[in-house]
């Protein structure tokens, strides 16, 4: 009897002993780390799993910074500024390895998205100026203008040079800017050991790795109505996932109205006016940060129909979301969200 | 079999018992929710915590929903075949019971879900 007794006690040393060795390895030196910091013109969060030696902000402050003063279309000495005041310039300029790499990665996104994402609407959107309340809608011949500089012959790579081929033409990558941040800032802090982070820009958002509790990341879907009561509705639906990317295009936030009518962000590059469609919003939900914000803005200058077959071509995953509160959710997505307000319908698609 | 064995199994089964319960806790219950909806629609949350009984009726067809310890049943409805009223209680998130030809589904759904890490705008 005293054999089963000693034996008993034994195993349940060992027992304890194992569980703790796991808690251990489960969080280890592993610590949540979050913040939140502006830059690139929108409010930065993240949430990050990482060893305490690891400063978390400091390593996402450092690669967002950089990448700004690389490509910000609004810093006068960014290299994208550069770039852009040597339009007409035939001699072009010598372009930084970061900013070559995103232009490379942009065309190729421009090219197989029949160009309506286009990294050359810069004159379009310097000449509307959305954000600004005070400048009015420009007139038909100046748009008209704005979009012949902005075709996208006007960029060529050579190498290591870029030249923009007539004065006023240019390159915008507001588009895409962001999402290349989030894909870098993904990658570092993976080779730091982190077991799992969230980085948000707003409108885009990566994840990877499980949480404490083997549990997948969760987001809110932004109710994309500018109308009703944001508090209650702030979300429509919830996605769980990891390892990937979602970026919405939405035309609830930027955007400004003139004599009762909506001029939003979202310019159609063929038309040179914002994008007309039934589409309140688009989330591209990918891999790679970069191409879910290219794709989100071409997605939703197509529009539903259009849109969606481009999200068929490129293997991406797609929650359209339109104006009389229908939805359509790409069939890899139907696992993983749920629809939490109840006045969301499916929408009919007709086929 | 001496008294002090007894004494040692006894505490052994408590400690079994103990550790079942902190599983148990820790792996089920969570807080949770009843969500019903009638077509598609929530009609309502209510909170497991509280015993009540929910009846539903929409043009002539009647269900009544009962919440007690926890735990979520159909017991009573006007519908053809009554497959609502066989099913088993519900109390775990993600679980349902459903009645077909009232099109009324009832769901835990646990809190946690509710919770986002993040918005995406």
């Amino acid at each position: 009897m005293k054999r089963i007794f000693y034996m008993a006690v034994f195993i349940f040393v060992i027992l304890s002993m194992c569980s703790c060795m796991l808690n251990d390895k489960e969080m280890g030196n592993i610590v949540e780390q979050e913040g939140s910091f502006m830059a690139m013109d929108t409010v930065i969060s993240y949430k990050v799993y990482a060893p305490k030696s690891i400063e978390v902000d400091q390593l996402i402050k450092k690669i967002v910074l950089d990448i700004e003063q690389e490509m910000s279309r609004t810093i006068e000495d960014s290299a994208l500024s550069k770039l852009n005041a040597a339009a007409g310039n035939e001699n072009g300029i010598v372009l930084t390895p970061g900013i070559r790499e995103l232009l490379e990665e942009s065309i190729t996104y421009q090219a197989r998205s029949d160009a309506d994402f286009r990294i050359t609407i810069y004159p379009l959107v310097v000449l509307w100026d959305i954000m600004n309340p005070d400048k009015g809608v420009p007139s038909e011949a100046e748009i008209a203008r704005a979009l012949e500089l902005s075709n996208p012959g006007m960029l060529k790579l050579e190498g290591d040079r870029a030249f923009l081929k007539n004065a006023g033409s240019g390159v915008d990558l507001g588009a895409v800017a962001k999402g290349y941040a989030a894909d870098k800032v993904v990658t570092e802090l993976e080779k730091t050991g982190a077991s799992a982070g969230l980085i948000s820009f707003g409108g885009g958002v990566s994840v990877f790795g499980y949480k404490p509790g083997n549990k997948l990341w969760s987001l809110g879907l932004e109710y994309p109505f500018a109308e009703g009561p944001i508090s209650v509705q702030s979300y429509y639906a919830i996605l769980k996932y990891t390892d990937m990317s979602i970026n919405t295009s939405g035309v609830y936030q930027r955007r400004k109205i003139i004599d009762g009518k909506v001029y939003h962000h979202l310019f159609d590059p063929k038309t040179g006016y914002p994008a007309q469609n039934d589409l309140a919003a688009v989330s591209i939900i990918d891999e790679s940060a970069t191409r879910a914000d290219a794709f989100s803005t071409a997605v939703y200058v197509k529009g539903f129909k259009e849109g969606l077959k481009l999200v068929e071509e490129e293997g991406l995953e797609a929650i359209f979301v339109f104006n009389d509160k229908t939805y359509y959710i790409t069939p890899g997505l139907s696992e993983s969200i749920r629809i939490s307000n109840s006045e969301f319908k499916p929408h009919e698609t007709g086929r | 079999m001496k008294p002090a064995d007894k004494v040692i199994i006894i505490i052994l089964l408590a400690f079994l018992v103990w550790g079942g319960f902190v599983y148990y806790r820790m792996t089920t219950v969570e807080e949770s929710h009843l969500e019903i909806y009638k077509g598609g629609e929530l009609l309502g949350r209510y909170s497991l915590e509280e015993d009540r009984e929910i009846r539903l009726e929409y043009s002539n067809q009647i269900n009544i929903v009962r919440i007690e310890n926890g735990t979520v049943k159909m017991v009573d409805a006007n519908c053809p075949h009554q497959d609502c009223l066989k099913q088993l209680p519900i109390k775990f998130p993600e679980t349902s019971i459903i009645c077909l030809p009232h099109e009324i589904i009832l769901k835990i759904v646990s809190d946690q879900e509710a919770e986002v890490d993040i918005i995406v705008r």
